[in-house]
């Protein structure tokens, strides 16, 4: 049985990476096996990514849908196999960035803790601790531009390096470190102004010096 | 209110935000973690950064969809093979266009004759094809040829009749205006 040519280029990269490349031609080529095997890989890291990145888990989901809808699309167009992931980031990016533009309320997720307080008080005891946090962490997120919290999530959840986030979001290097950098310090003004807020409603003395 | 922004020193700041260490040689994440020992701002900052990460990657991960929406794929495929099958009809008009008399189309006409009757003139293809006809009027042909009962005329007077007529297309036949 002969072995099947394979390109040079290929021959110097680790065996997972040319399975990869090979699964993205298959794609390409137009076997829906192939581009499932990469939506169940890139699909669960997608949904995350956008939910996070729009502030609403079931927005994210649908997002996603149409992320891999248009990536399906557009895959004989694409050029570089072994950058899919960071093609893949890019479409999704945009998708939410085009969401967010055409949402008549920019931000649902968007109302301080004492917003919040007026519909109902929010209890911290034991896990709920944790719930409590994450919603503070969407919060703040949800206070940035769309770009620095593209960066963000990119680094610090999908573990992209400044070089891929660039390529994702077609910025400069120089710009992403930039843009890490201010999201960074947005982030942390709108988590503590977030805290401060959460304490201010729970602590009633607070509220009272506050309001006088 | 007091401004609690941290400056870090200027050739460090943009390093200090760094998470992956692929972003960094070995030999700046050593003068880094060399500089961080040593200035107090930079190390707060970089602090700072490192709990900004940790908050945002502790974030739960979102249940995601069961699985890949073939149905939507599928129109997703027809919708491509319905560009495909307009690029098709717009080649196929184009090549009809093209084999089109030249007073429509500008291309050169193939030669045609004209068959003469009491009513009307009709302008046929080599295999007798109508291709159109015209009502006997003062169409004027300058160069005439009969050959076994059947009026010929040169391209360019073809070329004339065509404009003269003021035809019409109507799918693959031409009408009256």
């Amino acid at each position: 049985m002969s072995i099947p040519a394979r390109d040079p280029a290929l021959s110097t990269l680790p065996t997972e990476t040319v399975w990869f490349v090979e699964v993205v031609g298959d794609a390409q080529a137009g076997s829906i096996t192939a581009f499932n095997t990469l939506f169940e890989y890139y699909n669960p890291r997608i949904c995350t990514y956008l939910a996070r990145m729009v502030g609403n888990d079931e927005e994210g989901r649908d997002l996603a849908q149409e992320t891999f809808i248009k990536v399906w699309r557009a895959l004989p167009r694409m050029n570089d196999q072994l950058h899919f992931d960071t093609w893949l980031y890019r479409i999704a990016t945009n998708t939410a960035i085009d969401h967010l533009r055409r949402r008549k309320f920019p931000w649902p997720l968007w109302k301080s803790f004492a917003e919040q307080e007026a519909f109902g008080p929010v209890i911290t005891a034991g896990p709920e601790e944790q719930v409590e946090e994450a919603e503070l962490v969407k919060l703040a997120l949800a206070q940035l531009s769309p770009q620095y919290r593209a960066c963000l999530l990119l680094q610090h959840v999908e573990g992209f390096t400044q070089h891929e986030i660039a390529s994702a979001l077609s910025l400069s290097e120089k710009s992403i470190s930039i843009y890490i950098n201010r999201g960074c310090e947005q982030f942390r003004q709108a988590y503590k102004h977030l805290t401060s807020g959460k304490d201010a409603t729970k602590d009633p003395t607070k509220r009272r010096r506050s309001t006088q | 209110m007091k401004n609690s922004m941290l400056v870090p020193c200027v050739n460090w700041a943009e390093k200090l935000a760094v998470s992956n260490p692929d972003d960094l040689s070995y030999s700046q994440r050593v003068a880094l973690n060399e500089h961080l020992a040593s200035c107090s701002t930079c190390a707060t900052a970089h602090a700072n950064h490192q709990v900004i990460r940790m908050r945002i990657s502790s974030l739960p991960a979102v249940e995601p969809l069961a699985n890949l929406p073939y149905e939507l794929l599928a129109d997703a495929e027809r919708s491509i093979t319905r560009k495909e099958r307009v690029t098709c009809l717009l080649s196929s008009i184009f090549a009809w266009l093209k084999s089109l008399p030249v007073a429509f189309t500008h291309f050169l006409q193939r030669v045609d004759y004209v068959s003469d009757n009491q009513y009307c003139y009709a302008l046929r293809d080599d295999s007798g094809f109508l291709l159109w006809k015209y009502k006997k009027s003062n169409v004027f042909f300058s160069s005439l040829a009969v050959k076994d009962g059947v009026t010929y005329v040169t391209p360019f007077d073809a070329q004339v009749f065509l404009l003269g007529s003021r035809l019409r297309p109507i799918g693959n036949s031409f009408l009256w205006r």
